[in-house]
């Protein structure tokens, strides 16, 4: 990188790599990768009561949250699942394979994020195809450690309990 | 084979591909000249009518529809000239403005001949009264939808930097009336360089012009000269080896030693360097400032030199070098997300409608040439304006052969709809159908294998029946 630069006021582009490194998906990856998918990230606005995405609708991005908040909830019983604020990453998955939005998210306050789309993402695997291998891990990782996690909130007593269970047996 | 159609009744004909039902179709349209049998028209054998018969009297609408080398309305009207008495001392009428509309909102095609409208420019010689409505749509653009649509549209603010407008837009402030003063000439314009000594502005430019140019090769690489990865660069992909070999050269040399072929490409590079759209280097806050001065200092120079050189952005000039649309929007959108711009060109529309210019919207779009073959316009749009030739000619008899084959679901629902409500018991229709949800409401259907109509009716007796129809339409419900 120029010596020049560094002194400066980082560009949004540099902002962005500096965060792309702490997230876990994206961690690890080689330096090229990483610069690249930062080139391709757009910063998007989200007034209050905005939707990110909707239930149902298939939306091929990723989604960083860098200020503001939002809610993620189910339409049909609108009381809130979860707050997502900031440094919340959203979205990984969809860069990988297309799916349906199980939930909805929707801006409380301006929420300002960082988005890719699964197109960008497919540019820079098609530029460096070792990388997928460091995602499948990263994926497989989280999906373990998600279940690991969960284990000992599951009622095992009752049918629907022990239904739920195996995720990371996927 | 035997049918036979009462006029006004609907003819669905249907089977494989190569079961002739295109065959069928084109000899009645006397397309395919036959050997043996009889189709008549009206008791007259079609191999025997004069083509003025035919011109008169029948519409084809085909799989790939002829559309030529010339304006959307010239496509439209074509039929109805072939068609029409124009000779002679009364001569028949073409189609009124308003009828054409009707026929363009019919097919579904209004709206992008709205959007050729919008695109279209208007020049410096034509029209004062329109370019006089446009500017007071753009002034209402901006008092109603303004506040609504900041965070979609940088509007042009002489005071300010424009963070989605290059930097030698923002410098400029205006359009060029001279070959010698557009974008791409600018980096060779003696008068323009020595101004940009003057303004103390060449260096930092070329500076940042370098800085570009090393972020951009660092971050692209090794990639192939695909669009995707040039979206957002200040370099297009066929000039991104030109630029990487450039920073190879220029690596270790101070900015005042670059060579003068050097210094161009630099120039040029930030000349188009678009802050809100390249994100890879920040534009010094030094820099912007000595644009903004630079901005008036050009102004009072050029209007002292040549003062015809630029029109400058004002509220109360129209901008002739650039379209409806831009003129309307006074300034450059944000963003390029389709959403985005459905809300912008819904706010448009709006006020076209209050200033009652849509129409002659419209009619310039008309105007819009589509190219060699139509291939300026995708193969929906051909296949739209086919129809809506057709249905303008409004012909005794109609024959479509797979005419909405290329459109989508939405699109062949709304002619479908069309063919039952307004040409139901008005015009013959022959349709050879390649979906069979389109064919309930046809009066007869036949259906069609290696050459013969196996079975003939109403559709609802052919699926009581339990034939061929029958099998084609569950054996596609089961798979």
């Amino acid at each position: 990188m120029n010596s020049s630069v560094e002194s400066k006021q980082p560009s949004e582009y540099q902002d962005t790599l500096q965060i792309l490194m702490e997230i876990p998906f994206f961690a690890g990856l080689p330096l090229e990768a990483l610069k690249l998918i930062a080139y391709f990230c757009r910063r998007e606005t989200f007034k209050p009561g905005e939707f990110l995405f909707r239930e149902d609708e298939v939306d091929p991005s990723a989604y960083y949250v860098l200020s503001g908040t939002g809610t993620l909830l189910l339409e049909q019983a609108p009381a809130p699942l979860q707050t997502i604020s900031e440094g919340r990453f959203i979205g990984g998955l969809s860069l990988l394979g297309d799916m349906k939005r199980l939930f909805s998210l929707r801006a409380e306050q301006q929420l300002v994020c960082i988005v890719l789309t699964r197109e960008k993402f497919r540019k820079t695997l098609d530029q460096f195809p070792n990388i997928i291998h460091k995602i499948m891990e990263t994926v497989a990782a989280e999906v373990y450690q998600w279940e690991k996690g969960c284990l000992h909130q599951y009622d095992l007593s009752c049918a629907g309990g022990k239904m739920s269970i195996g995720v990371s047996l996927l | 084979m035997s049918l036979k159609l009462r006029p006004g009744e609907q003819l669905a004909l249907i089977g494989y591909s190569g079961s002739g039902k295109s065959t069928l179709a084109q000899c009645i349209a006397q397309l395919y000249r036959y050997t043996d049998g009889s189709v008549l028209i009206d008791g007259h054998e079609v191999s025997e009518l004069s083509k003025r018969d035919v011109v008169r009297n029948l519409g084809m609408v085909a799989q790939s529809p002829y559309i030529f080398d010339g304006t959307i309305k010239e496509n439209l009207v074509y039929s109805c000239e072939a068609a029409l008495d124009r000779e002679g001392d009364h001569p028949e009428p073409l189609p009124t403005l308003d009828e054409m509309i009707e026929i363009l909102q019919q097919v579904g095609l209004f709206v992008d001949v709205l959007r050729f409208g919008l695109h279209a420019v208007v020049g410096a010689s034509e029209e004062t009264q329109l370019v006089e409505r446009l500017i007071r749509v753009r002034g209402n653009f901006q008092t109603e939808f303004g506040k609504d649509l900041a965070d979609l549209v940088e509007f042009f603010n002489e005071q300010e930097y424009l963070e989605f407008s290059n930097a030698a837009s923002n410098l400029i402030f205006g359009n060029p009336n001279q070959a010698e003063f557009q974008p791409d000439q600018l980096p060779r314009n003696p008068y323009f360089l020595e101004f940009l000594d003057q303004a103390q502005l060449k260096k930092p430019l070329l500076n940042l012009g370098r800085e570009l140019a090393t972020q951009t090769v660092d971050i692209l690489g090794d990639v192939p000269p695909d669009q995707v990865f040039f979206e957002q660069s200040p370099i297009s992909a066929n000039e991104f080896e030109t630029y990487k070999e450039l920073i190879g050269r220029i690596e270790r040399s101070r900015i005042h030693q670059v060579a003068p072929e050097d210094q161009d490409l630099l120039l040029r590079l930030a000349l188009r360097f678009t802050p809100g759209i390249h994100k890879m280097v920040v534009l010094p806050d030094v820099l912007r400032q000595l644009l903004l001065d630079g901005r008036m200092l050009f102004r009072e120079k050029i209007s002292r030199d040549l003062p015809d050189a630029f029109s400058f952005y004002r509220m109360s000039n129209y901008i002739h070098s650039q379209t409806i649309l831009d003129n309307i929007l006074f300034g450059k959108p944000k963003t390029d997300h389709p959403k985005s711009q459905d809300r912008i060109n819904m706010s448009i529309i709006q006020l076209l409608i209050e200033e009652d210019l849509l129409e002659r919207i419209v009619e310039i779009g008309m105007e819009f040439r589509v190219g060699t073959k139509g291939d300026r316009l995708s193969g929906g749009q051909q296949q739209k304006l086919a129809i809506a030739r057709i249905f303008l000619k409004n012909p005794p008899v109609l024959v479509m052969d797979e005419a909405t084959s290329a459109l989508d679901n939405a699109s062949q629902t709304r002619i479908q709809n069309l063919l039952e409500s307004k040409w139901k018991g008005r015009s013959t229709l022959i349709a050879v159908a390649h979906r069979l949800d389109t064919i309930k409401n046809y009066d007869q259907v036949a259906v069609m294998k290696a050459g013969k109509i196996m079975e003939i009716g109403s559709y609802a007796e052919l699926m009581t029946r339990k034939g061929i129809l029958y099998e084609l339409v569950s054996g596609i419900k089961a798979a």
